[in-house]
């Protein structure tokens, strides 16, 4: 059974369609690239698939179960995580108080008004050690909106990775890096993902990095699917490339 | 501050309360008691504006709701307990129901909703002649004794009142210092750093809200529910939206980061108000330009400044020289 399956997802902003009968799925355990130009709907699509909006028609089944209507944080609590596009930490709260506050999340444990956050021994080793997995030990103190851009980058995955996903949704985890930053994030993503077995559905606009990770790439243009299947067979893709690789190729 | 310090500096300031009606006059005692309810009122709603970023503009009609519960109780049925208990419970389950139609809204348009059902309270104790005794109030309200596992203690002066206010005001600051520390304050301040990531991680951001909303409101409730026995009387302008502004200033006052801003501030208020009084006819006026001069001197409130200074004091490096620079 696939993990995620989306059938004739619609989207429209007044006269936009910005998803537009989006047909898609997730097999468990692989990396899958959403592709396309800008304003092709792939962070509309995200948006749709981690509860943020939802749609105007269609449906999203989540490991079997309509989540369509659900709102995001119960599909949090199903295995769905995502990270966005603009950075998104919690920038008052200290680089592990980020990921502590997602893994009382996940057990269920921000309702615990009276015993203090230091009681949950486990939470925090497990803060410390996904801390130190991201290269932020010596920042757990720090609060997050003082961190460096790329510091950021690699908490918010963090923070994503504590929710225990099932399926992790990235949308340009690497915007705003610079090369090098890019490389070395998704790197990062790789060796998280296969540690911890998670799959991935990946926004990225640097196709040499999304060439490098994914298994299968989904091409997006004008809010639906215009090819799927594994990078080299996109490469070679004669209408890919008119409409999205155009200056590459 | 370090712990140590910080602990002898709290032992102290218990000392000076619980000794307070030995050594003070009736009057610093009743004044105490002012700052005390505005302290309690102030904390709970720190946890709303502090904690979960929600600026509310209502806390004088949930203020109102314990007090008017309380009044009422205590006219029925003279003994503290219930009427305290009772004045705290209403306003918690107001809070509950207006923080459910208010909390899916935020920033300006929470503060506004709030402000319009805080008036809308006050319109209702105004006018609602039957249960609220409309523009006469409620009056010879009695300070009732506190009935306690069969124990009668009568409560005839202030002085004594005063315990009573000392110790749920004790009880309440210490309930809030654990919750800001809770994994319910970390999840607080998750979505008022950012509602869609707090979602995105599984918090349920509009339960939470309501959550604070109700507590915060409880707070107001129980401040307002032990002024009734304190004047003997209760009328309207308590929840005037004028009032709903005391725990505002005195929050931003003290400090919205720290949690003894609040207090502090309401120390603050209480006594520059006071002070204020005897000199001037215009006295709100003088309050208002002192209050703009402390919130922009002291950025981030007095307490936050103050321990500004005690860190910096011992310093002589040069890069905390270079630090004042910036």
């Amino acid at each position: 059974m696939a993990l995620l399956v989306a059938r004739g997802l619609r989207k429209r902003f007044g006269d936009l369609a910005a998803v537009d009968g989006l047909d898609v799925q997730v097999e468990e355990g692989e990396c899958v690239a959403l592709i396309g130009p800008n304003g092709a709907g792939k962070t509309t699509a995200l948006n749709l698939l981690s509860g943020y909006l939802l749609p105007d028609e269609g449906h999203i089944f989540f490991r079997g179960e309509d989540i369509t209507r659900l709102p995001a944080h119960a599909r949090v609590h199903r295995g769905l995580a995502r990270s966005f596009q603009v950075m998104t930490v919690f920038p008052e709260l200290t680089a592990r108080e980020n990921l502590l506050v997602a893994i009382l999340a996940r057990e269920k444990a921000a309702r615990h008004a009276l015993r203090p956050v230091r009681a949950w021994r486990q939470a925090h080793e497990e803060a410390d050690a996904l801390l130190a997995e991201l290269g932020l030990a010596g920042c757990a103190e720090v609060p997050a909106g003082s961190l460096a851009h790329g510091d950021q980058r690699r908490l918010e995955l963090g923070i994503a990775l504590s929710s225990r996903p099932r399926l992790c949704l990235l949308d340009e985890p690497s915007s705003g890096l610079n090369p090098l930053e890019r490389a070395g994030l998704l790197e990062l993503v790789r060796r998280l993902a296969e540690g911890r077995g998670v799959t991935f559905l990946v926004v990225e606009h640097d196709m040499d990095v999304v060439f490098g990770l994914a298994q299968r790439m989904v091409v997006m243009n004008r809010g639906r699917v215009l090819a799927e299947g594994p990078p080299e067979a996109i490469r070679q893709n004669r209408e890919v490339r008119e409409t999205y690789l155009g200056e590459e190729a | 501050m370090n712990h140590a310090t910080r602990r002898w500096a709290l032992a102290g300031l218990v000392l000076v309360l619980v000794l307070l009606p030995v050594v003070g006059s009736r009057y610093v005692v009743y004044l105490t008691v002012h700052i005390l309810l505005l302290g309690l009122n102030a904390v709970g709603f720190n946890l709303l504006f502090g904690q979960t970023g929600l600026l509310s503009f209502g806390q004088a009609g949930f203020y109102a709701v314990g007090a008017y519960t309380c009044a009422r109780i205590l006219l029925a049925w003279p003994s503290l307990l219930p009427g305290v208990l009772g004045g705290t419970a209403a306003a918690a389950v107001a809070a509950l129901v207006l923080g459910y139609l208010s909390v899916r809204h935020t920033r300006i348009y929470f503060a506004m909703l709030t402000l319009a059902f805080g008036m809308m309270i006050f319109s209702l104790a105004w006018k609602w002649r039957a249960v609220t005794g409309g523009d006469d109030g409620l009056v010879g309200v009695p300070r009732a004794p506190l009935e306690l596992l069969g124990l009668v203690v009568p409560l005839p002066t202030v002085e004594r009142y005063y315990y009573v206010v000392l110790v749920a005001a004790v009880l309440g600051v210490v309930v809030m210092h654990r919750v800001v520390h809770s994994p319910l304050g970390l999840a607080l301040r998750a979505v008022r750093d950012s509602e869609v990531r707090a979602a995105h991680v599984g918090l349920d951001v509009r339960s939470l809200r309501l959550v604070a909303f109700t507590v915060a409101g409880a707070y107001a409730g129980l401040a307002g529910s032990l002024l009734p026995p304190l004047e003997n009387t209760v009328t309207p302008p308590i929840a005037h939206w004028t009032a709903s502004a005391e725990p505002v200033l005195a929050t931003l006052l003290g400090g919205i980061r720290s949690f003894a801003g609040p207090l502090v501030g309401a120390f603050v208020l209480v006594v520059a108000k006071d002070v204020i009084v005897r000199f001037t006819v215009h006295w709100s006026l003088v309050l208002g330009v002192v209050v703009v001069v402390l919130v922009l001197g002291f950025r981030g409130g007095l307490v936050a400044a103050l321990e500004g200074l005690a860190l910096r004091a011992p310093r002589v490096q040069p890069a905390a020289a270079g630090e004042e620079g910036g």
